[in-house]
């Protein structure tokens, strides 16, 4: 046995305790870096020599430098990710909607009202002109909202679209950088080096935001590379990326040649907008309904009337009182002359106000059997909506619980705990300084052997 | 378990997100005063807030519609009582005509029922807002024209709507008051003529014969008096009905829409004394680290 080789055995212990304090100083560097896993380093003895006593150790090596990380708490975590994204963003949406309704106080409940009232108005003074404009004019008021809601329904629309194309290129972006990765990754493993620790973290950071943005899910191949998957479509496998194109009907094209469903957020807006049987979709439906419900009862019920000149109002082609030419961003009033109000019954004089009464009573009695009650329908319409809210934000929370659950399990096990750090910097400091000590006892016995032997009677 | 500072730290953020969203929701019902404010709030409390607020307005137009209609049969009432009256003096003036053979106060009393024959024509043409109160529904300038005392509105009904369902009628027409609607010179007007040509040269019997018809003229006023009585009882029950029902509807939409004050200060202040506490615990819990205590 020789004292040089225990010199270099306290030489592995001081490599070995540097490199942990590298480490250790890694992690605290990067305790707040997003989607940074924390690492450590694993230590091995070397092999031992056959000494003269049998084997005897040679000191300690770095096996590795690896990441504290568990796939499985990955995939728990993706699998929310895509399911929360996707839900958060057709609560907002659909919060937008809502708030584009302007109820109870700007909206078309409140004109309707004004509606119904202005014709009880008339039906007391027939032949007043004034009173007769104002049911003009309000009839006006309620049509300009009708047209306000849908075409900022329409804007919304458009908004929504841009929002999931910028969506989708950021995606995409995401998709080629990933397949990026992992080529950098392959070819430094393929140097033998270890794994590239960061790398890894930062390709792992960007299935974090491809699940939380697309709902993509991540498998991990033999080889350390991960292969990206959307509903059974490969979006990234090895150094190949398959880019996603928005196609004008909102759904998302693979090179493959068939159109994927997406998930996430960008399956939320997706969910928004699609035709048909969207969310954006419906609501416009259901308010295209409502107005043609007006439209058709109010105009029935003005027919049966005869205006001032005792004239039963022209039909159709000729305007009618309300007037709606497509969907509800069409809703006018086609009468301008406040003297074709058709106030009066036929047969009655200019005096008569009971078909004013006919159309105020509209508001709970409709023009004919079977027909349904406007103020209702209008209710309906605005009460659906609420209750879709109102559910797509009770999903979103409950899945916004689980999703917390899931990530706070994953930052638990991954996160930098600067306590655990402190104590391994004390721990490799002491380390360090003991394998020192070795080395200058070591030194010191040198010293005696090389200038204190043999100088007996000198 | 294992804990870190990140988890910590996104854990205390999380609550604290929760925390001033909760503040954030009670101040806004407070400063609002409303509890719902949209329909996703609480569906079926803005399905109540909207049904309520129609009703309101309706009913607040039912009003309207009722004191419109009383303001018509009060002026019809005392226009009627007053044509009674003028029937009556005709009456006394017929009785005394018959027993009197004087020219000269024949002639006068002659005088006398022709000028309240004009009285009662311009009670007849009666206006109110520029329309005759008396004529139907017909928008004429007289409802009987003068002279020619002749009948020009219609028979036709005027309603009011004092309830969703609820229409009373608010009109008396003068056809019908002046028996226009029989057989030709049978009107008042026609009779009175006929009336003051016999005191002028008609003997006292004949005079006589004619205070029939007068009593039948004053019994059809009565009828008419009789509906406008009705008709008004019917708009001020009608009236009595909506000011109740307008006090329990928007009683119940405050209780449906409106915050309690008291209740939401107490809530706002029990929100920020719990988000005050959540911002200490954050800064307690995120101040001391192993890194304090090495040296």
């Amino acid at each position: 046995m020789s004292n040089f080789v225990t010199l270099s055995t306290a030489l592995t212990a001081l490599r070995a305790a540097q490199t942990g304090i590298d480490v250790t100083s890694h992690n605290i560097a990067n305790a707040n870096t997003a989607g940074f896993t924390r690492q450590r380093v694993s230590l091995t003895t070397n092999t031992p020599y056959d000494s003269a006593v049998g084997p005897m150790g040679t000191g300690v090596g770095v096996e590795e430098i690896a990441r504290i990380r568990d796939t499985f708490l990955d995939m728990r975590l993706h699998a929310s990710n895509s399911a929360l994204g996707s839900m958060e963003v057709k609560a907002d949406l659909l919060a937008r909607t809502e708030a584009l309704l302007g109820e109870p106080d700007f909206g078309i409940t409140k004109e309707l009202g004004e509606v119904w009232a202005t014709f009880d108005e008339l039906s007391l003074r027939p032949t007043d002109k004034s009173v007769r404009l104002t049911v003009l004019s309000a009839l006006d008021t309620l049509a300009s909202r009708t047209r306000t809601i849908a075409t900022s329904l329409d804007a919304l629309g458009d908004d929504v679209r841009l929002q999931l194309n910028d969506s989708v290129n950021k995606a995409n972006d995401q998709i080629q950088q990933l397949a990026d990765l992992n080529k950098m990754i392959a070819s430094l493993q393929g140097n033998g080096g270890g794994a590239p620790n960061d790398l890894l973290d930062r390709r792992d950071l960007l299935v974090d935001q491809l699940s939380r943005s697309l709902g993509a899910s991540a498998s991990y191949a033999e080889d350390g590379s991960t292969r990206l998957n959307l509903n059974g479509f490969e979006l990234v496998s090895g150094q190949r990326a398959n880019l996603l194109v928005l196609q004008p009907d909102n759904s998302l094209l693979h090179p493959s040649g068939s159109t994927v469903p997406g998930g996430g957020r960008i399956g939320g807006l997706q969910a928004f907008l699609v035709t048909p049987g969207g969310l954006l979709e419906g609501v416009k439906q259901q308010l295209n309904d409502f107005v043609t419900e007006l439209v058709t009862q109010v105009n029935m019920q003005h027919a049966a009337g005869v205006d001032l000149n005792g004239a039963a109002p022209a039909a159709p082609p000729a305007p009618q009182l309300l007037e709606l030419t497509g969907g509800a961003d069409t809703l006018a009033v086609g009468i301008t002359d406040p003297d074709l109000l058709a106030a009066a019954s036929p047969g009655m004089g200019q005096l008569d106000g009971s078909n004013a009464m006919a159309l105020a009573q509209l508001r709970t009695k409709p023009a004919a059997v079977g027909l349904p009650v406007i103020d209702e329908a209008a209710r309906g319409l605005i009460t659906d909506l609420g209750a879709q809210v109102a559910s797509a934000r009770r999903q979103a929370a409950a899945e916004g619980g689980l999703n917390s659950a899931a990530a706070s399990a994953r930052r638990d096990h991954n996160a930098v705990s600067l306590d655990e750090e402190m104590v391994g910097l004390v721990t490799y400091q002491r380390s360090y300084e003991a394998a020192a000590r070795v080395a200058t006892t070591i030194d010191e016995m040198l010293q005696t052997v090389v200038s204190r032997l043999g100088v007996v009677g000198r | 378990m294992r804990v870190t500072q990140e988890g910590m730290v996104q854990n205390t953020l999380l609550r604290l997100q929760e925390r001033i969203g909760r503040l954030d929701e009670a101040g806004r019902r407070l400063s609002s005063g409303k509890i719902v404010q949209v329909a996703s709030d609480d569906v079926s409390g803005m399905n109540r807030v909207l049904s309520l607020r129609a009703r309101i307005r309706s009913r607040e137009q039912e009003e309207r519609n009722a004191a419109d209609g009383l303001t018509l049969l009060n002026i019809a009432d005392s226009k009627l009582q007053t044509v009674n009256t003028r029937l009556l003096r005709v009456r006394e003036l017929t009785v005394r005509a018959a027993n009197t053979t004087d020219p000269a106060a024949r002639e006068s009393l002659a005088k006398e029922i022709e000028a309240i024959r004009d009285d009662i024509a311009s009670v007849a043409n009666t206006s109110i807002d520029g329309r005759m109160l008396f004529a139907g529904t017909a928008n004429v300038p007289q409802a009987v024209t003068v002279p020619g005392f002749a009948y020009a509105g219609d028979y036709n009904a005027i309603q009011r709507r004092v309830s969703d369902e609820d229409l009373v009628t608010v009109n008396v027409n003068a056809g019908e008051l002046f028996g226009f609607d029989l057989p030709a010179g049978q009107d008042l007007f026609s009779q009175l003529d006929g009336l003051a040509a016999d005191i002028r040269t008609s003997n006292g019997t004949t005079v006589s014969a004619r205070l029939d018809e007068l009593d039948a003229g004053v019994a059809r006023i009565n009828r008419g008096l009789a509906a406008v009585g009705a008709a008004t009882n019917r708009i001020d029950a009608a009236m009595v009905r909506n000011s109740d029902e307008q006090l329990a509807l928007k009683g119940e939409l405050a209780k449906v829409e409106d915050v309690d004050l008291a209740e939401a200060i107490m809530d706002l202040q029990t929100q920020e004394v719990a988000y005050q506490a959540t911002l200490a615990a954050l800064s307690r819990v995120l101040q001391p680290s192993l890194v304090d205590f090495l040296r």
